[in-house]
């Protein structure tokens, strides 16, 4: 009897931890569209707005622009995440310690410790790989650093897709310092090309973010390997620098920059990523439903004895 | 690939969480991780800002350039050359002029002459410090720093602001010519310009002189 407790106690808690939040895809799609929807109205609905404006209300409107992404896809994430969401406070806390760390952080240690203006730019291997080891790694160790040491052991953090709602909200704090550095030290942007700038960030960080995020989740719940999580942050800094060498490469040797190419660039890389993780926690999930059940009947002793002979290989190791 | 995808997806073939000291193993692998990734982002950064190039010029002392500076071409310089990656809308630059010594020309005197010129030919120019040195093998030279203002866009037809730009101009005879090698930067900019400027100047052996 106590085996059988145990085993339904157990079923539960693999159940929860592989629970599919069709909700939270949902909200993920309808953020990307609505990402692009945002843009849309600022490029093509209204292009002049804020023409008239200048130095502390043109700051201060580009700040309000660069808080618009995040906080359309919080909201996102609740509105139709809703069937069992995350707690809103806790998803919050997460993005705010993003936006802090990032703030205390970045600049610091990319201009003071690294003084990337220097030197990246002077040939293609040094913006390459000062891209990806230095960009990329100071950035998704920021999320990586927030949700291990934050969340990653609060006993909300229940579910394997935890990993990713909690890594994309750092990612947005990481977003949301880069857009008002960028904000701030233009004294103020075109609204117009803002807003595409301010989206792209904001898709790229919540990408990259994700992609880490989904490896965070696994090492909440499964038995990883030594290699597996410094694996996930080298695939999302690698992606990280990968796609601000490209932004910056499209547009080199040019007079001007196209900013529709880095907003398609970054849709496309959002949607593979997303879809990727998508894909692989829906994957993951399967499996430990499989091993589950399997372990779930192997310990009921009528299905044992049903079953009569020896487990199979894989439920041996079980 | 498909194991590595097998790996991504599925690490474990059982469905028991990591005790805490996996998770901490795991933890210090990602923590080293990142210093390795970051001390070979410093190593790159060290590696790209003292990379430098030979430059061999007729008649001229042979002097070195940061590697990923480009030559270009100017009417009456030995060698010109820029920075590519520079953060201002003036790129750093260096250049190198040589003419032979006039009649009783002594380096003072030329230094003198090399003034007036510069004030003629740049918009504000003020020499704010000149410094005796030595250069190569312990010959006398002086490194003269100075202002100016430059509109490096306007050709372009670009509505950029003009830009303060300091310069240091190295002057020295050898083999009876005045040479002076020439840098300059967006004032802003000075600061990190200094160590690609220090790759010139160290492959002339530029001194202070002793008083």
């Amino acid at each position: 009897m106590q085996v059988s407790y145990t085993a339904d106690n157990e079923l539960d808690r693999l159940e929860k931890v592989a629970h599919n939040r069709r909700g939270l895809w949902f909200a993920v799609i309808i953020a990307l569209a609505g990402l692009l929807a945002f843009v849309a109205v600022f490029n093509l609905i209204f292009p002049n707005f804020g023409a008239g404006l200048d130095g502390a209300p043109l700051i201060g409107l580009g700040l309000v622009f660069a808080l618009i992404p995040a906080g359309f896809w919080l909201l996102l994430f609740y509105r139709l995440d809703r069937l069992d969401p995350e707690p809103k406070r806790m998803v919050f806390n997460i993005f705010l310690l993003g936006v802090f760390v990032t703030a205390a952080l970045h600049a610091p240690i990319l201009d003071g410790v690294f003084a990337v203006n220097e030197w990246l730019y002077a040939n293609w291997w040094s913006q390459l790989l000062g891209s990806i080891l230095v960009i990329g790694f100071v950035e998704q160790l920021i999320v990586w650093g927030i949700v291990r040491y934050a969340i990653f052991s609060h006993p909300e953090f229940d579910e394997r897709v935890d990993g990713v709602i909690y890594a994309i909200a750092a990612g947005l704090g990481v977003a949301t310092v880069l857009n008002f550095q960028y904000v701030l030290s233009r004294g103020g942007v075109d609204l117009s090309i803002g807003s595409i700038r301010m989206v792209v960030t904001a898709m790229a960080q919540a990408s990259f973010a994700g992609v880490l995020g989904y490896f965070i989740g696994q090492a909440r719940f499964e038995r990883t390997p030594i290699y597996y999580m410094p694996l996930g942050l080298t695939i999302s800094a690698t992606i990280n620098g990968l796609f601000a060498y490209l932004l910056d490469r499209t547009s080199a040797g040019a007079l001007t920059s196209y900013p529709w190419t880095d907003l398609l660039l970054a849709a496309a890389v959002a949607a593979v990523s997303m879809a990727v993780v998508f894909w692989l926690i829906a994957r993951a999930n399967e499996e430990t439903l499989r091993l589950a059940k399997a372990q779930f009947t192997a310990l009921t002793p009528e299905s044992s004895a049903a079953a009569g002979a020896a487990p199979s290989a894989e439920e041996g190791n079980v | 690939m498909s194991a590595l995808l097998d790996a991504i997806r599925k690490p474990s073939v059982t469905n028991q969480p990591p005790t805490s000291r996996e998770i901490m193993r795991s933890d210090l692998a990602t923590v080293a991780l990142i210093i390795i990734a970051l001390l070979l982002g410093l190593a790159v950064r060290n590696g790209t800002l003292n990379a430098s190039k030979k430059v061999e010029l007729d008649g001229l002392p042979p002097l070195a350039i940061p590697a990923h500076w480009m030559p270009g071409t100017a009417d009456n310089l030995a060698f010109y050359a820029r920075s590519g990656g520079s953060p201002s809308i003036f790129d750093s630059e260096m250049a190198v002029f040589s003419r032979p010594l006039r009649n009783e020309e002594t380096l003072i005197s030329a230094r003198t002459a090399w003034g007036v010129r510069r004030g003629q030919d740049l918009e504000r120019y003020r020499e704010l410090v000149a410094d005796p040195v030595t250069v190569l093998d312990g010959q006398p030279g002086a490194l003269v720093t100075y202002a100016y203002v430059a509109d490096p866009t306007r050709l372009a037809g670009a509505g950029s602001p003009p830009v303060v730009v300091q310069g240091q101009d190295l002057l020295f005879v050898h083999d009876n010519n005045l040479v002076v090698v020439s840098v300059a930067a967006d004032v802003a900019a000075w600061d990190s310009a200094q160590k690609e400027f220090d790759i010139i100047f160290r492959s002339l052996r530029l001194q202070e002189a002793e008083q």
